[in-house]
């Protein structure tokens, strides 16, 4: 049977984060902080570092004031205070995308001058994905290889390069088995527990946390093979890392109501912790968030893996560039177009838009995100979450009115 | 009472120029222009940082949402137009210039000038911020005209070849765009002649610019505010170099006769940031009352580079992706430093514009390396350029003075 865990509270929740990051720190390992979802993990792992996803922190004390001003992004914001205050791992360097949006483009420079201690890496990002973008990202790629070479001193090691692309592959196959199976039935295993798994396997990519999300998918896909599920599964599974749904994907019909989750660089899994919150307060338990198109879950995972026969810089490029829904490329016109598709073949009901504040990329979709759900008959809630909002129980309230009305529907 | 005797009692602090009615002719025409070239389907919105050579020389016609977005804010309707966008769930955190622009798509009849004419193609780059994306494919939605995006990532030091490559990618995508988009075919004599034409508007610009490192200034910020009009929208144009050698004469005209733009100079200062624009005359001759000018911003000096002489659209690749506002925080402060160094200024004020990221997030680190090297104090000033619900006049005129009691 798959082991799951029942946060008991949010401070217990982010707890078992600071754990994990001490293990880190305490197995020795070279840590590479960054902060964009589409980092290069394969090559960070390929110079000897551990990439360490950082997250923002709720009970972080505000630090920002004197560098920075309230309308950054509520997770530069976020970050830049977890510096002040000394909250964050002792890393080797951090990584800071270029390009992806103004408030990440300007943080990496302000950090570069209040904390000129940091090795502060940028790597800059195309907004568009053709050849010619993944040729400059490749690029960009081995001028940060060669970067990691020079300033600390580990030269990029094929062999290791080698595992990494099979770490990451495995464990992007788990999570997105998993992520489909739950679109398929989601009730086969709680989303809090999915983002679980792809939170702790991003704070630390190791064996270990790919073994715990292994065994899950392991699980589901017997039971879905029990069920006669398990092509369909798949045909949805490579049909999404294709960007589409085959049109041979239905969906069965059942009273639930279906929940679709869509936002940002939002945490996956404290917005499942509030949703639970808010299913129990409205004695929904049966209810289930069915799918997401997050950052730090959908997005990360539903990406191509590199292929070990051809230049590794050029793969790792084209890896990047394949993320889908990334409201930081161009595209919205496909991006809708995928969404329609979404609300239409995942028979989708309900959807919540976890807005954090001052995002540019992602609240410029939300109208015409607003206008295809009305379109499509699906009803929508805004919910803002920003990391340090204080008012949680109002959060939570608003969530479970918008199940309430689903459910009534 | 009687009137002071040292002053003529009607005299104003600050000095109107006599081009003030050639620019405003001219850029009326360039309205009219507009409203023709959509009419023949030849109109695009281009961003205020578009290499707009190349679609000049395709005889597209561009209106600019960004000098749109200030005629909103000069005519202080920002806040309704604003709204309309957030009617339809754009977030109030969100630019304003791109929220009037939206607001001014969806309900043109309430907005300046009917709003700005229906576009046949939306032609944003990136090298000014990574809003303009976002903003253009928001407004594609809503009129169908296509976007085409000329991506330029920013820079950190000199240009890699590779990002020099991929640009001039981007600029032949824009070709084949454009070429399809218009039906007309590239012609490469042509856009030569056009950045010919634009490099001329642009050291007429520059010249004029530079004219005020003389004391008394010949121009004040709004004064440069106001007459940037052309580089921005016409340039490629013989429109802009007739504008431009008039304004350089009169500036020239004003030095070589001691004639300050402000009657009385006594406080040199820098300006940084667009401006608020629902106040820029009220904020700027209050204190060219108290003697204070504004000689050089960080802005205008924006439009003061040449495309190179050499294969065309390399050039203009490496122009636009080398302007500073793509290439970081520690070029911007090098290029406000030389500014007060070569201008002579004595302090400085940077305008937090809650609208623009790109420009705005980093100045507290800017206003102290700023006073590190050159010695001059500044201050920071909060708000809006559009959208005037978020501008506190009172706390405004509170630091300025602040600032003005630590220099004079």
């Amino acid at each position: 049977m798959v082991q799951m865990s029942t946060p008991l509270t949010y401070d217990a929740l982010i707890a078992a984060r600071h754990q994990e990051v001490q293990e880190l720190i305490a197995a020795e390992h070279g840590l590479i902080g960054y902060i964009y979802p589409h980092a290069p993990l394969e090559l960070f792992l390929a110079h000897d570092f551990t990439p360490i996803l950082l997250w923002a922190e709720p009970k972080i004390p505000s630090a920002y004031e004197a560098s920075l001003q309230t309308f950054c992004c509520a997770y530069s914001r976020n970050l830049f205070s977890q510096r002040s205050k000394e909250h964050m791992p002792p890393l080797n360097a951090i990584l800071f995308p270029g390009g992806t949006c103004d408030s990440l483009q300007n943080l990496g420079d302000v950090w570069r001058a209040r904390f000129p201690d940091d090795t502060v890496l940028r790597l800059t990002y195309p907004v568009a994905n053709d050849d010619m973008a993944v040729t400059y990202l490749a690029e960009e790629l081995r001028d940060l290889s060669n970067h990691l070479e020079v300033i600390l001193g580990k030269r990029f090691v094929m062999e290791l390069y080698q595992k990494a692309v099979a770490l990451i592959a495995e464990f992007k196959a788990a999570a997105q088995f998993i992520a489909v199976a739950r679109i398929i039935r989601p009730s086969i295993y709680p989303y809090f527990e999915y983002a679980r798994l792809i939170r702790k396997f991003l704070t630390a990519p190791s064996l270990n946390s790919l073994t715990e999300i292994e065994s899950v998918a392991t699980h589901l896909q017997n039971e879905l093979r029990k069920e006669q599920c398990l092509p369909t599964t798949e045909a949805l599974r490579h049909g999404l890392l294709a960007g589409h749904i085959p049109d041979q994907i239905e969906i069965q019909s059942t009273d639930e109501p279906r929940i679709m989750i869509i936002g940002g660089m939002v945490d996956s899994e404290g917005v499942a912790f509030h949703f639970d919150n808010a299913k129990a307060n409205a004695d929904l338990e049966d209810l289930e968030i069915a799918f997401d198109l997050l950052s730090f879950t959908y997005r990360t995972t539903f990406t191509k893996a590199p292929n070990l026969h051809f230049d590794p810089f050029t793969e790792m490029a084209q890896s990047i560039l394949s993320a889908p829904a990334e409201a930081t490329q161009e595209g919205l016109p496909s991006r809708l177009t995928f969404l329609r598709r979404v609300f239409e073949k995942l028979k989708i009901d309900g959807l919540i838009i976890c807005e954090q504040s001052f995002c540019d990329p992602d609240q410029f979709e939300v109208p015409d995100t607003l206008k295809l759900a009305e379109q499509k008959k699906v009803l929508s809630v805004r919910v803002p979450l920003d990391p340090e909002f204080s008012d949680r129980a109002r959060l939570e309230g608003r969530i479970q009115s918008f199940l309430e009305t689903l459910t009534a529907r | 009472m009687a009137p002071d005797a040292t002053t003529t009692p009607k005299e104003k602090a600050y000095r109107k120029l006599n081009t003030s009615k050639l620019l405003r002719d001219t850029m009326t025409l360039h309205i009219l222009s507009t409203k023709q070239a959509s009419q023949q389907g030849r109109l695009a919105w281009v961003t205020s940082g578009f290499p707009v050579e190349i679609p000049v020389a395709f005889d597209v016609t561009a209106a600019y949402p960004e000098q749109y977005g200030a005629i909103v804010g000069s005519e202080k309707c920002g806040p309704l137009l604003c709204g309309f966008a957030e009617e339809l769930g754009f977030s109030q955190e969100l630019c304003s210039y791109a929220r009037s622009s939206i607001g001014s798509v969806k309900n043109p009849q309430q907005s300046p000038l009917t709003g700005l004419p229906t576009p046949q193609a939306l032609l944003a780059c990136n090298n000014i911020c990574g809003t303009v994306l976002s903003w253009y494919e928001a407004v594609s939605e809503m009129t169908g005209a296509p976007v085409y995006l000329v991506d330029m990532p920013p820079l950190e030091g000199d240009q890699p070849s590779h990002h020099l490559s991929y640009v001039k990618s981007k600029l032949e995508g824009l070709i084949e765009f454009l070429s399809q988009t218009f039906n007309q075919d590239y012609d490469e004599e042509k856009l030569i002649q056009v950045a010919e034409l634009s490099n001329e508007a642009v050291s007429l610009w520059t010249r004029a610019l530079e004219a005020c490192r003389h004391k008394p200034t010949p121009l004040n910020c709004a004064d440069r505010f106001l007459s940037m009009a052309p580089i921005v929208a016409l340039r490629g144009t013989q429109q802009a170099i007739s504008f431009y050698q008039a304004f350089l004469a009169e500036v020239q005209d004003r030095v070589k006769n001691n004639v300050g733009a402000i009657v009385d100079e006594k406080v040199r200062l820098l300006w940084d940031n667009i401006p608020p624009w629902f106040t820029i005359y009220n904020f700027f001759n209050t204190l060219a009352k108290k003697g204070v000018s504004f000689p050089a911003d960080s802005y205008t000096h924006a439009w003061s580079a040449n495309i190179p002489r050499g294969e065309i659209l390399e050039s203009i690749a490496k122009v636009y992706s080398n302007v500073y506002l793509n290439k970081g925080l520690t070029a911007k402060i090098d290029k406000m430093c030389s500014l007060i160094k070569d201008y002579d200024l004595e302090g400085f004020v940077l305008f937090s514009v809650r609208s623009c990221k790109r420009y705005s997030l980093g100045q507290m680190v800017t206003k102290e390396e700023i006073t590190r090297r050159t010695g001059v104090p500044g201050v920071i000033i909060e708000g809006d350029m559009v959208d005037s619900q978020q501008y506190n006049e009172a706390q405004v005129e509170t630091r300025v003075e602040a600032l003005l009691e630590m220099i004079v």
